[in-house]
């Protein structure tokens, strides 16, 4: 099995690895949403594993506990905790304040724990991670920071050695410091890895132990380095979270390459340096905080900025905003987003109002083959023909 | 079936309205009054230059009142332009600008309402331009609407921040007033003074005015005395049946000098809208002489269409007695002892908890249902805004545990656009009729 074979497993298997972690005595916690230090927890010697919804499983079951104001990826997590007890093997699940839905989940699951205890909501802790960019925040979080490390020491049952931690923020730094190599292959100009092999790999660090997530992915970036470039129209995704690969399976069956995104489970997942030469708790919330705006905490401006600039850096010919339904934070970012992008020549897709599990196929294809064709007419007419055919092929 | 699809193209009104309520009380009456004047003094003031400030309604309004900045409240702004049937052409404005139609519109209302090019044709005349606009970071639409508002007027933003508590207190309505230093986290009271203070100082550098200690105390005390006042009204009209009033009179009565509150009006306002309840009880006259079932109208108000309300108890004796207005005014504002600015911060910390998270809102809730002696509650469940879904699953169990059949109607508060009149009509007298046993 190749390094990227293993990779997909695992990006797949998502439970798999917790589950031989615990069968080896090992103690695992979930993460609901993108703010959770990981570094505290891989020094205290648990295994950290992202919370995901699953687009083919209904959460129709968990609507009785949560309002459908909520966007359909939150509610598919929310019912995988509760209704599927899909983590119900977690020793512990620590909610972030990522997105104003997940503050409400950590509520509605704390409340739940309290008045329907039979239901399979693990243990919580919520990490209250301010966003905005300000001294008063930044020192807020640091004290956030030091009272999570002491949760973490009171469930591991000993304090984190100030060498555990070091080692922890060196491992994370690693990972992180590899998958921006694999950014590096999928931009600028001649993408060697796809978007949707792209999005496995880097997907599959929030399930694997991450020194063994490095290793493969060492092993994968070798072997990609020497591919040739991939044909197709470079675009870059923007909008919702992609938890799965399904949206870009279908964006690049339409000849085109996914080459950068900026969502939680994509690009900016290890967006940001850590600073290893700082004090530990300054350097692990100076990366969490300082890193590109996610689109639920930050101004449109600096969601403007964000997108032009990673746009720009992706090379990429064109945008599409995926946008799940009720997911209102990139709605209102995307009108002055499109403004900015098409005053820089650069053309966008919209697909607005999406559900969870991708849907009305057809449309969908006819829409983004639409939008790859217009933008390789523009781009290179010569090259256009080549790319079509490359995308007939595809969808053969 | 009623319902109204209206673009911006249309015209400022649409052809179906909502129902104005009947007004029945002086001090309601009075609080619109006053209101109206107030505003024109407004704009007569900011027309000479004076500052005026723009916020939402989790934002302390006491630190503007202590500098003499005058300010206008988002959500009421909002539910002026809801009242006076203009939602739709503002917001159809919005949409025009590729804003999608179901995004949270009770927030964005009121900068919706300033893309009018005839701004001048807007209720009272319109909005005067703001010289600053702040709100907290309560939701993720905050920010981006604020930012808005400060780009397209190219007026100043100040952003608060909102933090969540680990702890859940029991019966906070009982230790908010005095032992409030121990209900808040302290680390939440700390930065939410830092917050204050940054915004004191912005506000200080903005318009050159000063923030006066001595006034903001006053403040502060004035703000105790008017919620003494609601906190009477509110205690009268759950031990009163039939009611002396309703919700329609409650709400002006009580929010327009919210919005004023810490002001000497604002305490008189409140006491005479306590004397006339109470005078009303003395004289034993009733919102509804034939009341049967008293309601509790959970959420916001609907502001299209206020009448709505009125038509329950003209046909069934079915009385909305409660809405948060007044039990919030109650149980949720006075402050006592302590440093005032850190007092303040324990005002506005948790309000986003009181309304909006289980089980802060739902015992309290329930707290508040047997004191007004309720039998059945309704709840408007915002289809749009998560800052407004509040846990609707652990309101209901929490009542129907407790005895107390519950509706959820699903609507938005402030887009007529999308409200079914007879539909809603018809899903609450089957709720009177079924479940509570009311029969017109």
């Amino acid at each position: 099995m190749s390094a990227l074979d293993e990779l997909t497993r695992a990006y797949r298997e998502r439970d798999r690895a917790a589950l031989e972690w615990k069968a080896q005595g090992g103690q695992v916690v979930g993460c609901l949403g993108s703010d959770v230090p990981e570094e505290f927890l891989i020094a205290a010697g648990f295994l950290t594993v992202r919370v995901c919804g699953d687009p083919r499983v209904s959460a129709e079951a968990a609507d009785r506990y949560i309002e459908r104001a909520f966007d359909p990826f939150v509610r598919s997590q929310f019912a995988r905790i509760v209704v599927d007890g899909a983590y119900s093997y977690l020793d512990h699940l620590i909610v972030s304040r990522s997105s104003d839905a997940l503050v409400r989940v950590f509520y509605y699951l704390r409340e739940l724990r309290r008045v329907e205890p039979s239901l399979p909501v693990p243990d919580l802790y919520f990490f209250d991670f301010l966003h905005s960019r300000y001294r008063t925040s930044a020192l807020y979080n640091r004290d956030r920071a030091r009272d999570l490390k002491r949760v973490v020491e009171r469930w591991c049952g000993r304090p984190i050695a100030p060498e555990a931690l070091a080692e922890a923020i060196a491992t994370c730094k690693e990972n992180r410091c590899l998958l921006r190599q694999l950014a590096a292959l999928r931009a600028p100009g001649a993408p060697r890895v796809s978007g949707v092999q792209a999005l496995r790999v880097i997907g599959a660090s929030m399930f694997l132990p991450r020194k063994e997530h490095s290793r493969l992915l060492r092993a994968f970036l070798a072997e990609a380095e020497g591919r040739s470039s991939l044909p197709g129209v470079r675009l870059f995704v923007t909008g919702s979270a992609q938890d799965h690969s399904h949206f870009y399976e279908l964006v690049e069956s339409c000849g085109a390459v996914v080459v950068g995104e900026d969502h939680d489970w994509g690009n900016r997942h290890f967006s940001s340096e850590i600073d290893t030469t700082a004090d530990p708790i300054d350097a692990i919330i100076d990366r969490y905080h300082l890193r590109p705006p996610s689109t639920s905490r930050a101004s449109v401006s600096m969601r403007v900025t964000a997108l032009v600039e990673q746009v720009r850096a992706a090379d990429a010919q064109g945008v599409i905003f995926y946008i799940l339904e009720k997911d209102d934070a990139p709605s209102w970012d995307f009108p002055e987003q499109r403004k900015a992008l098409e005053a820089a020549g650069v053309p966008v897709l919209l697909l607005d109002r999406q559900p969870y599990q991708l849907a009305d196929m057809e449309k969908l294809r006819r829409d983004i083959s639409a939008f790859v064709e217009s933008i390789a007419g523009r781009d290179q007419p010569a090259q256009a023909e080549g790319r079509t055919r490359v995308r007939e092929e595809v969808v053969r | 079936m009623t319902q109204q699809t209206t673009s911006a193209s249309d015209t400022r009104t649409p052809g179906w309205r909502g129902r104005a309520s009947v007004k029945r009380l002086r001090s309601a009456t009075e609080a619109n009054a006053y209101q109206r004047e107030w505003f024109a003094g407004l704009k007569q003031r900011v027309a000479q230059g004076e500052p005026f400030a723009f916020v939402n309604a989790d934002v302390p309004q006491e630190i503007f009142h202590a500098m003499d900045i005058p300010y206008v409240v988002n959500q009421w702004w909002a539910a002026v332009c809801s009242a006076k049937q203009m939602a739709p052409y503002y917001l159809g404005l919005l949409n025009e600008r590729g804003y999608r139609q179901d995004l949270c519109r009770y927030c964005s209302l009121s900068l919706a309402s300033t893309f009018d090019p005839e701004p001048e044709k807007g209720p009272w005349g319109g909005l005067p331009k703001p010289t600053i606009v702040v709100t907290r970071l309560a939701c993720d639409a905050q920010e981006k609407i604020f930012e808005m508002w400060s780009r397209e007027h190219g007026v100043p933003f100040y952003p608060l921040e909102n933090t969540v508590p680990l702890k859940v207190p029991e019966r906070w309505w009982e230790k908010t007033p005095r032992q409030w230093e121990e209900l808040f986290e302290p680390h939440r009271l700390d930065l939410m003074v830092e917050e204050l203070k940054g915004l004191i100082r912005f506000l200080e550098t903005i318009t050159g005015r000063t923030f006066n200690e001595t006034k903001f105390r006053r403040v502060m005390e004035l703000i105790n005395e008017q919620e003494e006042y609601n906190t009477r009204t509110r205690d009268l009209i759950a031990e009163t049946v039939p009611a002396p009033l309703s919700v329609t009179d409650q709400i002006p009565s009580v929010m327009i000098p919210q919005w004023h509150r810490g002001t000497e009006w604002g305490v008189s306002a409140a006491r005479a809208f306590y004397e006339e309840v109470k005078d009303l009880v003395d004289r034993g006259v009733a919102a509804c002489e034939n009341e049967r079932v008293r309601l509790m109208w959970l959420g916001t108000g609907l502001w299209f269409n206020l009448g709505f309300y009125q038509h329950f108890e003209e046909r069934y004796g079915a009385v909305f007695v409660w809405s948060i207005y007044l039990g919030l005014a109650a149980d949720a504002y006075a402050r006592y002892g302590g440093d005032p600015l850190r007092a303040l911060a324990s005002r506005f910390v948790s309000m986003e908890d009181l309304l909006h998270m289980p089980p802060w809102n739902s015992e309290w809730y329930l707290k508040e249902a047997k004191k007004n002696q309720i039998r059945g509650m309704v709840h408007l469940v915002s289809a749009s805004c998560t800052q407004a879904v509040q846990g609707s699953y652990f309101i209901k169990k929490t009542f129907e545990d407790a005895g107390i059949p519950v509706l959820e109607l699903r609507a938005d508060t402030v887009d007529a656009r999308t409200w079914d009149d007879a539909r809603m009509t018809a899903e609450l007298e089957a709720f009177l009729e079924t479940r509570l046993g009311v029969k017109p």
